[in-house]
């Protein structure tokens, strides 16, 4: 499955069918890329802005800390 | 390109858009029926219940007010959910949502229009001829404009839970509880409007009667379609509860909670709304005008809540769909 592909699927799980539309954005807006464009490099830089933004939505600290490391571990696999 | 611990960077949230014309619309409705309400006429009617040229300010006070924040935030909330479907229209759930926000918006206009007739009717309450047409247009609007915003809000709740595209999100057996309970609603509600004796002639000048229909014309036109009002906002409560318990994402869940809880309410009021006209003036005034009045400012309380909660559902859901 393509990196951005996978990225979503994980933010599913935290953002329901605004996944997609959030992660389209952060990639596009922060890394200046088109979705299917990024690389395992690009995942460090696209976690803290997902970090950031998430951070925005919810207080719950644990939740964004859980999304952050999934995405982190699903880039190392 | 640096990451956001680089450059210490925030993310950010552009600024929601206000819904001004909704907003202006109800405020400009309110100012009319401000006027209508203070320059209605003290009835006999009204000096018979004590109350005086002196303290009639107050009441009416103590009424248009609670309206006005009421109407401000049924805008707010249709406006903020309208400008989130917008935001999201050309996606799956949000031709649901469009569904939704449309219904919301014929059900804060019947709100506003129906309030409206009944200034009138209070402000010519001298003119008898004017009674009975004005009346039966304040059911048709507390009955049609519902009805009609309701079934929206069903097909929109039916439109996100097919967008779910998980079997067993909706479970049939769930329609069992609603319709006993609308059975029983029902049942009461007609006893209610045939034992009301002012159902047709008023009960006493300056009154008017609740209906002016033959009986047959009034479960025709007023009991079967309120009936139907009841069934198709239950129905359409349930679904969007079903959709909520099911949708992915604890943090659109959060948020869709609020609106969903909210939608609820709305639809919950109005049932008791209805069920609490068919009482009709002489039994709803049995008990003096202060019992009412607490009603009445309880039932503005909880509408207020539940289009506040629809407005701040409707901005999480949307500061979901700009942060960057």
């Amino acid at each position: 499955m393509h990196l951005f592909r996978e990225a979503v699927a994980i933010v599913q799980d935290y953002l329901g069918p605004a996944a997609e539309r959030f992660m389209t954005r952060q990639i596009e807006f922060h890394l200046k890329k088109k979705p299917d464009e990024i690389t395992k490099e690009d995942v460090e830089k696209l976690t803290e802005w997902v970090r950031v933004s998430l951070g925005l939505l919810t207080e719950d600290k644990k939740v964004v800390d859980e999304c952050v490391q999934r995405l982190q571990q699903a880039a190392r696999e | 390109m640096s990451t956001a611990k680089e450059t210490g960077a925030s993310g950010k949230i552009a600024a929601l858009p206000f819904p001004v014309v909704p907003l202006a619309t109800a405020f400009c409705a309110w100012f009319a029926y401000v006027l209508l309400t203070f320059l209605s006429p003290v009835t006999d009617a009204l000096k018979a219940l004590g109350i005086t040229e002196e303290n009639i300010t107050s009441i009416r006070l103590s009424v248009v007010a609670p309206i006005l924040l009421i109407w401000a935030l049924a805008a707010w909330g249709a406006g903020s959910l309208a400008a989130y479907a917008q935001r999201i229209r050309r996606t799956d759930d949000g031709e649901g949502l469009a569904g939704i926000a449309c219904g919301l918006f014929v059900l804060v206009s019947g709100m506003m229009l129906g309030t409206l007739a009944g200034g009138v009717r209070s402000y010519l309450a001298l003119e008898p001829t004017i009674q009975a047409p004005f009346t039966i247009l304040n059911n048709a609007i507390a009955i049609f404009f519902p009805l009609a915003g309701l079934t929206l809000i069903l097909i929109g709740a039916r439109r996100l839970l097919s967008a779910l595209r998980r079997k067993g999100a909706w479970n049939p057996a769930i329609l069992f509880p609603v319709l006993v309970g609308v059975g029983f609603v029902a049942a009461v509600y007609l006893a209610l409007i045939m034992t009301n004796e002012n159902r047709q002639t008023p009960a006493g000048p300056g009154l008017a009667a609740a209906y002016y229909l033959p009986d047959w014309l009034t479960i025709l036109l007023v009991y079967l379609p309120a009936v139907a009002t009841w069934t198709v906002g239950l129905l359409a409560g349930t679904l969007l509860f079903a959709y909520e318990r099911h949708a992915t994402g604890v943090i659109y869940r959060q948020s869709l909670r609020l609106l969903v809880i909210g939608l609820n309410v709305v639809v919950f009021l109005g049932v008791f709304g209805h069920v609490l006209g068919a009482f009709g003036v002489t039994r709803l005034l049995a008990g003096g005008l202060a019992p009412l009045l607490f009603i009445v400012y309880v039932l503005l309380f909880v509408q207020a809540v539940g289009y506040a909660l629809i407005a701040l559902g409707a901005r999480k859901l949307s500061r979901i769909e700009i942060v960057v």
